[in-house]
């Protein structure tokens, strides 16, 4: 079977709450990880970020100074100098269907409710290494795709009008059953 | 080496142009650099969910005391609330609460998570008007009581009633 090996990975922590940073770490460390960074609000993550290229972010939503939402929105600029394909976890205490919604709009990889468990997280940090998505630029977006199965469920205004369903459809079965794990 | 560090790394990202939109492949450097195969009959290295469970067991020792902690910070919280004629002087007390929603379970009170999680309902559902004095005190009274009497177990009769009669009141069960 695969496995990640998490020593190769540097990850990056954004959460305001320190007890949450800690049990993350925790976690992260537990599945072999040494390289963990964290910072305490939105902005000293992007200032992180840009700085140790981490393999992959975990951020918190809500934030002082600039929240995970806006971190994501920083993080995903085509042009931008530093890695904007990083996956990015959203760890949050957000469940709402509206706000799953606003967070993939952002850009953001794998969704993740609190309360965390070590299963989920491990599974959404896989996701990201073993099963990437396409990324789409858009007019006025840009990130993973947002479809997770062939005629998925986007159907926002800015949904693309046809032409690589073939391109991604490799990637549905997959995608369906980690949806729905 | 962290992907994306160079142009070259960029150039490698493969690219299909359609009508209105572009999709992106960029080579997958982190399944290169951090997948691995392994042998299960091999005496491979315990499963990793397993070490990191075990891990956050050993952290649980601190988690009586941080829960005490976010206590605290809810009735500093809630101190500054008091006589709040507009919803943005409760951020405060949203932002305590919605750490406690988030992570009472972990540190072992998921009824106080679910208290948590009405009184954050309760701020976010508010129009502009701020929410009543009494409700917000009913909800932060009940939280710390269920910390203060060790209700640990989702199914405490006493502890059940309380969320289900605070969910009665927020309007969000039939009374």
């Amino acid at each position: 079977m695969i496995r990640v090996d998490f020593t190769k990975l540097r990850l990056l922590v954004v959460d305001d709450n320190a007890h949450m940073r800690r049990i993350v770490r925790t976690l992260l460390h537990g599945y072999g990880a040494r390289e963990v960074y964290e910072a305490e609000d939105g902005a000293a993550g992007l200032d992180l970020f840009t700085s140790l290229l981490p393999d992959i972010v975990i951020t918190d939503w809500a934030m002082p100074i600039l929240d995970g939402i806006e971190l994501t929105e920083m993080i995903r600029r085509p042009e931008s100098a530093a890695n904007p394909y990083v996956p990015i976890v959203m760890l949050t205490a957000h469940s709402e269907r509206s706000q799953v919604i606003k967070a993939r709009d952002a850009g953001v990889t794998e969704f993740l409710c609190k309360p965390i468990s070590a299963k989920a997280l491990h599974q959404r940090i896989l996701n990201c290494v073993l099963n990437p998505r396409p990324f789409v630029k858009t007019k006025d977006y840009f990130g993973p795709d947002r479809r997770r199965a062939p005629g998925g469920a986007y159907e926002g205004p800015d949904r693309r009008q046809n032409g690589d369903d073939n391109l991604i459809a490799h990637k549905s079965d997959r995608m369906r059953e980690i949806a729905n794990s | 080496m962290p992907p994306f560090a160079t142009d070259a790394d960029r150039e490698a990202v493969h690219r299909r142009e359609f009508a209105d939109h572009t999709i992106l492949m960029p080579p997958n450097r982190l399944k290169q650099r951090a997948a691995r195969y392994v042998d299960l009959n091999g005496h491979e290295d315990a499963d990793p969910v397993r070490r990191a469970e075990n891990a956050l067991k050993l952290l649980s020792n601190e988690f009586d005391n941080w829960m005490e902690m976010e206590i605290g910070a809810l009735e500093a919280a809630r101190a500054t609330a008091v006589g709040a004629n507009d919803i943005a002087e409760l951020s405060t007390l949203y932002r305590v609460s919605h750490d406690i929603r988030g992570q009472a379970a972990t540190l072992g009170f998921p009824l106080a998570g679910q208290l948590a999680d009405g009184l954050c309902k309760l701020i976010e559902r508010a129009d502009k008007a701020v929410p009543s004095a009494k409700l917000i005190d009913l909800h932060v009274d009940a939280i710390r009581a269920m910390v203060r009497e060790n209700v640990r177990d989702r199914e405490n009769p006493i502890g059940a009633a309380l969320v289900h009669r605070l969910k009665e009141l927020r309007g969000e069960e039939p009374a």
